[in-house]
C-alpha cells in the first residue's frame, strides 16, 4: 500500500526530530554525568630534605584517570584520635605544575615517574601556631614581678605608666622618664617573646604528626584508604645536615682543592715552576728605586672601602710586606694610607716586622702607617692632599677600590709619580689602566705574594689554580658545542642542562 | 740625608682647559634649555612594570643604601620610586644599611610625601601610607633576620614608634610579605640582597646603582635575579619619563648630554691631531 | 709550650674558623645558622674595639703634626675642629645643641650634616667628572688597532648613553641606532670580558683562601712567610 506523499514527509520529519531529540538528550545526559574522581592508591610522608627541620612533604602518585582541575586536601592532626574528634587542620592543594615532583629535582631526583607524582609541603608550625605572645597587662606584670624578671619598684613604675592617661605635654620629667623606660621594657619583652615563639615553632615543627590525604569531589572528600578506612600516615620533620642541592658546588670545590694540593706537592719536588711575567710586580723594585733616587716617599694606598676580610686587602698586605722591606733597606720613607682600623693595625704590624727584618727597627715610625679617615671620600680628600703636598716618587694603589679609584689615580698621575695599581673590582680596572703605569688585573693581585716570594708551595698553588681554570675553559667550550648541536639537531641533552643548573 | 728642593710643578694647561670646558658644559643647560626626548631603557621599564603591576595596599621595601656622595645619581631614583608608590597606593617601607645616609633618606621621604600629596590631592601619612624604618648595621645577617621576622629586626621605626602598632605594617611580618624590594646601592649591597634575600625568600628584587656599577648588574638581569635596573642618572631620568614627572634626573640629562658631546669632541679632536701629525711624518 | 708559639695558635684559629665557615655554607641545620650569627656578632664586637685603636692612631698622627708644626699641620687642626664641633652638636642635649633648634624642627647637628657634610661629600665625588674628562682625553688615542677599537667602543657608548644620541639619530631616521649599539657592546663583549675576569678572580680567590687556611700565606699575621 502506498503511503501518501504528505504523510511520508511527515513521518520522515517526525523520525528526524525524534532522532535529534534522542541525540541531544543523550549528549545532555553525557555532559551532566559527573566524571569519576579516584583517590590515589597510597601516599607517603617524608622529611623535606636539605632544610632546617621546618617542613615535611606529603607525596602521592596521580591515578591514571585524574580529572583536570582536581584538588587534594591534606589533613594534619597531633594524634590519630584527633581525626575522629575533628581536631585536625586541612591544607588544600590545587594540582599545578608547581606541586609536581619533577619541579623539585633536589628533593625527588630526576626519575620519569616524578612527572606523575605530586607533593604538598606542610609546615606544622603554620597549621598549629604557638600561642600569641602575652601582652603586658597588670596581671602579666605582677607575674613578672613574682618571678623576679622585674623588681617591685619597676612594677610600680610600669603600673603607673599603664594607668596614666595624661598627654605627653602635661607629664613631668619623672613621668616622661618612666614612660620612656616602659617603652624600652615593652620592646625588650617583645623581642624576648618573639625569640621564645621561634623556639616554640621549632619544637612544633619537629614533633610527630598524623596525616590523611583526600581528593575533593565538590564538597565531598574521598580519602585514600587502607583496609577499608582512611589511611593515616605519621611523619616528623628533622633538621638535615647537608644541602644536597649544593653537592655539585662542594664536589667542584673539593676537586679544585685536590688539584691545588697536587701541584703544591709537585712544586715541592720540582722547585722553579714557570710563571709568566707580571709587569706590575716586576716594576715594584723600579718604583722604589726611583723614589729613593728622587728622595721622595713611597705611598702605599689601601682601597677606600677595604676591610680585612676582603681577599684583595689580604693580597695587598702581602705586597706591603715586600715593599716595606725594600724601602727599609733603601732608607726610603714609606707612608701607608689606611681607612679601616683593623687594616691599620695589621699594616702597622707588617711594616714594623719588615723594618725589623731589614735590620732597621729604629727607622719605623708608626705615624707613617696611620688611619687616615674611615669615610670613603674623606679618605680620598686626605690622601689626595697628602699626595699633592708630599709629591711621592711612587704610589701603590692596591686593594678593593670603588668610586675613589679614579680620584686617587688621577691625583697621583698629576704629581708625576710612578703608579702601580691592582684591584679585583672589575668596574674600576678601566680607570686604573688609563691613569696608572702598571695595573694588576684581578687574580694577578692575588698571585702577587707567590710571584714576589717565588716560594715553591705558593707557586704550586698558582699552577693548580691555572689548571682548574683550564678545565673550566675546556668544559665551557665542550658544553657550548654540545648544547648548540642539541638545538641544531634536536638531540636530548636535558640531563646535561639539569646537571649544570643550580639545584 | 737632606732632601732635594721641590721642583716647581709644570702647570699642565691642557688639563685646566679641559676642566674649564667641562664646567661650562655642565652649567650651560641651566642657561640654554634644549628639548631632548628619549626612550626609557628596557631595564628601567622592567622595574617600572613590576611596580606598576602591584595593587593598592601592597608593600614595597626600598633600601636606600647610599650616602651623600652618591646622592646626585641615586636620590632622584629614590624620589621617583616613592612617587610611583604613592601614585599606586602601594606602601613604601624605607630602610638603609648606610648610617651616613640616614638624615638624607629622612629628608627624601619627608619632602616627597607632601609633594606627592599635592600632585594627587591626597595626604600621605607616616606610619600609615609610608614607613621609615631607619638604619640598622649588618648587611647579610640583617637581611636574614628581616627575612625571618621583620618586626624583630626593626622593633621601632625611625621615629621610635613600635612597628607592631604601625598600620602601614599590619600585614607584613617577613620579607616574603614584600611584593617587591628595590635596593638603591652605592656599594655592593645588591649582591647581598640577591644572595641572602631574593634567592632565599623568593621576592622580586630591583636595583638602582651608580652608572659605574651598573655593568655589574647585567649578569643578574640576564638570569632574572634582578627584575629591573636603574643605572646612574640616566636610569633615574628613564623612570621619571615613565612616571611622567619632572625631576633632577631629566634635568641632569641636559648636562650629561652636553658633557658627553664635549668629551667625544675632545677625543676626536685629539685623534685628528695625532692623525695629521702621522700623515706629515711627525712624532706623536 | 710550643703550642703557643707566636704563629701556631693564630694559624690553628684561622684553619678551624675557616673550615667551619666553609662547612656552614652546606649545612642547613639550625646549628650552622647559630654559628654564623655568633661569628657575625664577634666581628662586630672586634670592629668596635678596633675602632678605638684607629681613633688613637689618627689622633696621635695629627697631634704630633700640630706639635711639631709639620707640613700641613693646619689641616690637622681642622681634623679636630670638625670632629669636635660635630661631636658636641650631636651629643649636647640629644643633638639640639646649646641654642634653640635652627628651623622647622631641625637641630644644629642636622644643620651641620645638611650644609657641611653633604656638600663636602658630593663635591669630592663631583671631581670625578673633571678627572674622567682629562683621563679620557689623555687615553683614547688610536695608536694601534686595539686602541682604535677601544676608542670607537668608548665613543659609541658615551654617545649612546645620553638623550642627544636619539635626537641625532632622528635626523638620520634611526633614533635607536646608538642605543642599540651601546646595548650590544654592554651586553655582549663587555659582559663576556667581565665574566672571564670574574671566573679568574673567583678561582684566584679560592686558591688564595686555601693558601691562607693552610698557613702557606702568612704575611697578614705580620710574620715572615
Amino acid at each position: 500500500m502506498r503511503i501518501p506523499l504528505h504523510r511520508a514527509r511527515g513521518m520522515t520529519l517526525a523520525w528526524f526530530l525524534a532522532c535529534c531529540g534522542v541525540l541531544l538528550a543523550g549528549g545532555a545526559d553525557a555532559s551532566a554525568a559527573p566524571a569519576k574522581v579516584h583517590p590515589p592508591k597510597s601516599f607517603e610522608v617524608i622529611d623535606l630534605p636539605s632544610d632546617d627541620g621546618s617542613a615535611v612533604l606529603v607525596v602521592w602518585t596521580c591515578p591514571d584517570n585524574d580529572v583536570k582541575g582536581v584538588q587534594y586536601a591534606v589533613e594534619v592532626a597531633k594524634s590519630e584520635a584527633d581525626f575522629a574528634s575533628g581536631g585536625f587542620k586541612t591544607q588544600v592543594v590545587p594540582l599545578s605544575s608547581e606541586v609536581l615532583a619533577s619541579s623539585k629535582p633536589e628533593c625527588f631526583g630526576r626519575s620519569v615517574e616524578n612527572k606523575r607524582r605530586y607533593f604538598a609541603e606542610i609546615s606544622p608550625a603554620e597549621l598549629f601556631p604557638p600561642p600569641d605572645r602575652p601582652k603586658l597587662t597588670p596581671v602579666r606584670l605582677n607575674e613578672l614581678a613574682k618571678t623576679r624578671v622585674i623588681t617591685a619598684g619597676e612594677l610600680a613604675r610600669a603600673l603607673s605608666v599603664l594607668q596614666s592617661t595624661s598627654p605627653e605635654a602635661k607629664l613631668s620629667a619623672a613621668e616622661k622618664a618612666a614612660r620612656k623606660w616602659y617603652e624600652d621594657f615593652a620592646a625588650y619583652m617583645e623581642t624576648k617573646g618573639r625569640e621564645a615563639q621561634e623556639e616554640q615553632k621549632a619544637a612544633i615543627n619537629r614533633a610527630t604528626y598524623y596525616y590523611r590525604l583526600a581528593v575533593l569531589d565538590g564538597e565531598r572528600k574521598i580519602y585514600v584508604e587502607r583496609d577499608g578506612k582512611p589511611a593515616i600516615v605519621s611523619g616528623a620533620a628533622r633538621p638535615n645536615f647537608f644541602k644536597w642541592g649544593k653537592l655539585n658546588n662542594l664536589l667542584f670545590s673539593l676537586a679544585f682543592c685536590a688539584i691545588v694540593f697536587a701541584f703544591i706537592e709537585v712544586a715541592k719536588r720540582k722547585p722553579g715552576l714557570f710563571i709568566r711575567k707580571i709587569a706590575g710586580l716586576d716594576a715594584v723594585d723600579e718604583a722604589i728605586g726611583r723614589s729613593t733616587e728622587m728622595n721622595r716617599p713611597v705611598f702605599f694606598v689601601h682601597g677606600g672601602s677595604s676591610a680585612m676580610g676582603d681577599l684583595a686587602t689580604i693580597a695587598s698586605v702581602n705586597i706591603l710586606a715586600r715593599v716595606a722591606r725594600k724601602t727599609a733597606e733603601h732608607d726610603t720613607r714609606i707612608r701607608v694610607m689606611n681607612n679601616d682600623p683593623i687594616v691599620t693595625v695589621v699594616s702597622q704590624e707588617v711594616v714594623q716586622q719588615a723594618y725589623t727584618m731589614a735590620g732597621r727597627p729604629d727607622a719605623y715610625n708608626p705615624d707613617d702607617v696611620a688611619l687616615v679617615a674611615s669615610e670613603q671620600f674623606s679618605y680620598v680628600a686626605a690622601v689626595s692632599g697628602a699626595m699633592v703636598r708630599e709629591q711621592p716618587g711612587a704610589i701603590f694603589l692596591l686593594g678593593s677600590f670603588f668610586a675613589e679609584s679614579l680620584l686617587l689615580a688621577e691625583t697621583g698621575a698629576s704629581t708625576g709619580a710612578i703608579q702601580i695599581a691592582g684591584t679585583d673590582q672589575y668596574t674600576q680596572l678601566p680607570f686604573f689602566i688609563t691613569t696608572c703605569d702598571y695595573t694588576l688585573i684581578g687574580e694577578e693581585l692575588y698571585a702577587a705574594s707567590a710571584y714576589l716570594s717565588r716560594e715553591p708551595r705558593q707557586l704550586g698553588s698558582l699552577r693548580g689554580q691555572d689548571v682548574g681554570k683550564a678545565f673550566l675553559m675546556v668544559a665551557i667550550v665542550v658544553i657550548v658545542v654540545v648544547m648548540t648541536a642539541a638545538v641544531a639537531w634536536k638531540l636530548d641533552f636535558s640531563w646535561l642542562r639539569d646537571l649544570l643548573q643550580p639545584l | 740625608m737632606s732632601s732635594l728642593p721641590l721642583q716647581p710643578r709644570r702647570i699642565d694647561l691642557s688639563r685646566w682647559v679641559i676642566y674649564g670646558l667641562v664646567c661650562l658644559a655642565v652649567l650651560l643647560p641651566y642657561v640654554i634649555y634644549v628639548e631632548m626626548p628619549f626612550t626609557p631603557s628596557k631595564e628601567a621599564k622592567g622595574l617600572y612594570d613590576q611596580l606598576e603591576a602591584l595593587k593598592k595596599g601592597d608593600h614595597v621595601l626600598l633600601a636606600f643604601d647610599f650616602d651623600p656622595a652618591s646622592q646626585a645619581e641615586l636620590r632622584p631614583m629614590g624620589r621617583a620610586l616613592l612617587l610611583h608608590c604613592f601614585r599606586k597606593g602601594v606602601i613604601p617601607v624605607v630602610m638603609t644599611f648606610w648610617p651616613n645616609g640616614l638624615n638624607m633618606d629622612k629628608e627624601i621621604i619627608e619632602k616627597t610625601a607632601p609633594e606627592a600629596g599635592k600632585m594627587w590631592s591626597r595626604e600621605f601619612k607616616n606610619g600609615r601610607d609610608y614607613v621609615f624604618l631607619g638604619f640598622r648595621p649588618g648587611d647579610t645577617s640583617f637581611i636574614l633576620l628581616m627575612g625571618e621576622n621583620l618586626k624583630t629586626a626593626f622593633d621601632k621605626d625611625y621615629y621610635q614608634n613600635p612597628t607592631q602598632k604601625l598600620p602601614g605594617l599590619t600585614d607584613v611580618n617577613t620579607l616574603k610579605d614584600m611584593k617587591l624590594v628595590v635596593d638603591l646601592a652605592a656599594g655592593a649591597t645588591v649582591q647581598a640582597w640577591i644572595a641572602w634575600g631574593s634567592d632565599r625568600f623568593g621576592f622580586p628584587l630591583g636595583a638602582g646603582t651608580t652608572a659605574v656599577s651598573a655593568p655589574d648588574m647585567y649578569p643578574f638581569l640576564q638570569s632574572r635575579q634582578v627584575v629591573g635596573l636603574l643605572g646612574g642618572l640616566r636610569g633615574a631620568a628613564d623612570y621619571e619619563v615613565l612616571l611622567n614627572v619632572n625631576g633632577d634626573g631629566r634635568l641632569g640629562m641636559q648636562a650629561q648630554s652636553f658633557t658627553h658631546l664635549l668629551l667625544v669632541g675632545l677625543i676626536l679632536f685629539a685623534n685628528v691631531v695625532v692623525f695629521i701629525r702621522w700623515i706629515r711624518g711627525g712624532k706623536d | 709550650m710550643s703550642f703557643f708559639k707566636r704563629l701556631t695558635l693564630p694559624l690553628l684559629i684561622v684553619f678551624g674558623i675557616g673550615l667551619l665557615g666553609f662547612a656552614q655554607e652546606f649545612v642547613p641545620h639550625p646549628i650552622a645558622h647559630d654559628f654564623t650569627e655568633a661569628m657575625t656578632t664577634c666581628f662586630k664586637i672586634m670592629g668596635g674595639f678596633a675602632m678605638i685603636l684607629g681613633i688613637y692612631s689618627l689622633t696621635h698622627l695629627h697631634v704630633t703634626r700640630i706639635r711639631q708644626q709639620g707640613p700641613g699641620w693646619g689641616y690637622s687642626m681642622f681634623v679636630f675642629l670638625g670632629a669636635g664641633v660635630m661631636i658636641v652638636l650631636g651629643v649636647w642635649n640629644d643633638g639640639v645643641g646649646p641654642l634653640r633648634e635652627v628651623s622647622e624642627g631641625k637641630t644644629y647637628f642636622d644643620w651641620g650634616y645638611d650644609y657641611i657634610y653633604v656638600p663636602c661629600q658630593a663635591t669630592i665625588f663631583s671631581i670625578l667628572a673633571f678627572f674622567m674628562a682629562s683621563a679620557a682625553f689623555r687615553t683614547f688615542r688610536a695608536r694601534n688597532v686595539a686602541a682604535a677599537m677601544l676608542l670607537i667602543a668608548a665613543v659609541v657608548v658615551m654617545f649612546g648613553r645620553v638623550p642627544v644620541s636619539e635626537t641625532v639619530g632622528r635626523w638620520f631616521g634611526t633614533p635607536d641606532v646608538f642605543t642599540n649599539a651601546t646595548d650590544f657592546l654592554m651586553n655582549g663583549p663587555n659582559l663576556a670580558a667581565k665574566r672571564g675576569i670574574i671566573l679568574g678572580v673567583s678561582l684566584g680567590g679560592l686558591a688564595q683562601s686555601l693558601r691562607i687556611l693552610l698557613g702557606i700565606e702568612r704575611s697578614y699575621l705580620g710574620g715572615q712567610d
